[in-house]
C-alpha cells in the first residue's frame, strides 16, 4: 500500500511540503528550540517556497537549512530564505563545500544544465555518520552517492523514516550524472548507486520522504523497482545518457512553460552537458539534435508541438 | 487495482514522464497524483498557483492529505480551470 491515506500520522514536529518535479520537496521541523528545513527547492520558485514555509512555520523564525546535496532544485531557495529569516544557519554536505564556496557553476551543474541559482553562504558542513536533532528526533546522515557523489540522506532510526533526496524515489532515482559529466570514471555512479541502495536496504526504513513525489511506505517495492532500473541502466550506458539529455531539455521546458522551436538548438547548445552527452554517447548531427530530443519529449507526452513552440504538457 | 473511467485523473497522462522511471504505472493503481506542473508561482491575486491552481493551504496539505482530500482538491482545481477557461474566473496565464 503506497497511498498516503493509509499512513500512520507523521511526528507532530514535522511538516512535509510536497513540491513537483522541478523544485524538491521541503521537509520542515518545528523543534522546541530550533526550526529547520531540509532542502529549499528551485530558485525561480523561491517566492512560493517562502509562502509555503511561512504557512508551515506559523510565525516562528527559521533557524536552520540543511541541504542533502547541492543541485539547483534543492538549494535554490537558500538565498531567499536567508533574506527572509536573517541569521538562518545553512549546513551542506562536506563534499560539496568547495564547489559552493567557489560557486563553481560547472560542478554545481548550473551552466551544464542551463539552470540558475542564487549564490549563498553556508555556515557548516556535515558528513556520513553525523547526527542532528530535528523536531525533537535524532537523524543520522547516511552517504548516498550516485545521482550526486556527495549526497547525504537522513535516517531517523526511532521513527524508521528516511529522507531519501534523489537517491530513492517511489519509482526510481535521480539521473546518474557523474557518469556523464566527466567528473568520474564511467560506471562510477552506477556502482555507487548500487551501494547506496544496498545501504538503504540494510536500514529498517518503514517510510520514505523522497526528494520529489509523495511520501511512501512500500519501501521494499520501491527498492525492487530501483534495482531493476539500475540493472536496465547498467546494461547500456546510452540509456542513462539519452535520459539525461531529455531531462535537461524537459527541465527548461517545465520552468518556462514553452520554448520556441526556432530557439531550441541555441538553448541546447547553451547546455554544455547536452553537448557533451551528444559528443560522447548520442552522436547525433548537431542540427538534428534539438528536433530529435523534442520528438522524444513529445513521444513520451511530456510536451506537445503548437504553432512553432514546444509546449510543456 | 484496475483503472476505472468514472473518476478521471486530470494529471494521469504521464506514461514516460516525469523523469521516466517516476511515472505512475498506468493501470496498476488509481491514485490522485499531484497537479504540480513546475510553474510554482502564485497568480496576480496571490490566490492560486498559476500552474496547478491550488491555494497555498492546499499545496501545503497535499503531502499528508488522505486520498479523499486529494481528490477533493483535484476536483476543485478542475472547476477553477474550467472557470478560468470560460472567462468567469480570473488568473494569469501560466504559459504566458
Amino acid at each position: 500500500m503506497s497511498g498516503s491515506g493509509a499512513m500512520r500520522p507523521w511526528p507532530a514536529t514535522m511538516r512535509i511540503l510536497e513540491r513537483g518535479w522541478v523544485s524538491s520537496n521541503n521537509i520542515v521541523f518545528l523543534g522546541d528550540d530550533e526550526v529547520a528545513v531540509v532542502d529549499t527547492g528551485y530558485g525561480r520558485h523561491a517566492e512560493q517556497t517562502l509562502a509555503l514555509l511561512r504557512n508551515a512555520l506559523g510565525g516562528r523564525h527559521l533557524n536552520r537549512i540543511i541541504n542533502t546535496h547541492t543541485h539547483s532544485d534543492h538549494i535554490g531557495g537558500n538565498a531567499a530564505l536567508q533574506r527572509a529569516w536573517p541569521g538562518v544557519h545553512i549546513t551542506i554536505p562536506a563534499g560539496e563545500a568547495e564547489v559552493v564556496r567557489e560557486w563553481d557553476a560547472q560542478a554545481l551543474h548550473l551552466e551544464p544544465m542551463g539552470q540558475e541559482c542564487e549564490r549563498f553562504d553556508f555556515e557548516a558542513t556535515f558528513a556520513a555518520g553525523d547526527t542532528f536533532i530535528l523536531g525533537g528526533l535524532r537523524w543520522r546522515a547516511v552517504g548516498s552517492p550516485g545521482h550526486d557523489m556527495e549526497s547525504l540522506v537522513l535516517y531517523c532510526e526511532d521513527q524508521r523514516i528516511l529522507i531519501s533526496a534523489d537517491a530513492l524515489w517511489e519509482n526510481g532515482f535521480g539521473i546518474l550524472f557523474p557518469d556523464l559529466t566527466g567528473e568520474a570514471e564511467p560506471g562510477t555512479a552506477i556502482a555507487a548507486q548500487r551501494a547506496t541502495l544496498d545501504a538503504i536496504s540494510a536500514l529498517q526504513v518503514e517510510r520514505v520522504i523522497p526528494g520529489h513525489g509523495s511520501p511512501f511506505t512500500d519501501v521494499r517495492g520501491a527498492l525492487g523497482r530501483a534495482y531493476s532500473r539500475l540493472d536496465y541502466l547498467a546494461a547500456d550506458p546510452l540509456r542513462n545518457a539519452r535520459n539525461a539529455a531529455k531531462v535537461a531539455l524537459a527541465f527548461v521546458l517545465m520552468i518556462e512553460g514553452k520554448v520556441a522551436l526556432a530557439d531550441l538548438q541555441d538553448r541546447l547548445a547553451a547546455m554544455s552537458l547536452v553537448t557533451r552527452i551528444n559528443r560522447d554517447f548520442l552522436h547525433i548531427e548537431e542540427a538534428r539534435l534539438a528536433g530529435h530530443l523534442a520528438d522524444e519529449l513529445v513521444r513520451s507526452r511530456a510536451a506537445r508541438y503548437e504553432e512553432g513552440w514546444l509546449v510543456a504538457v | 487495482m484496475a483503472d476505472t473511467p468514472d473518476q478521471p485523473n486530470p494529471t494521469a497522462a504521464l506514461p514516460d514522464w516525469p523523469p521516466v522511471s517516476l511515472a505512475p504505472r498506468a493501470g496498476v493503481e488509481r491514485r490522485a497524483h499531484s497537479p504540480c506542473i513546475g510553474i510554482c508561482r502564485m497568480d496576480d491575486d496571490n490566490r492560486y498557483c498559476a500552474g496547478c491552481l491550488r491555494t497555498i493551504d492546499e499545496i501545503a496539505a497535499w503531502s499528508t492529505a488522505t486520498e479523499e482530500t486529494r481528490w477533493t482538491i483535484l476536483h476543485a482545481v478542475q472547476e477553477r480551470r474550467a472557470q478560468f477557461a470560460d472567462g468567469t474566473g480570473d488568473s494569469s496565464d501560466p504559459k504566458a
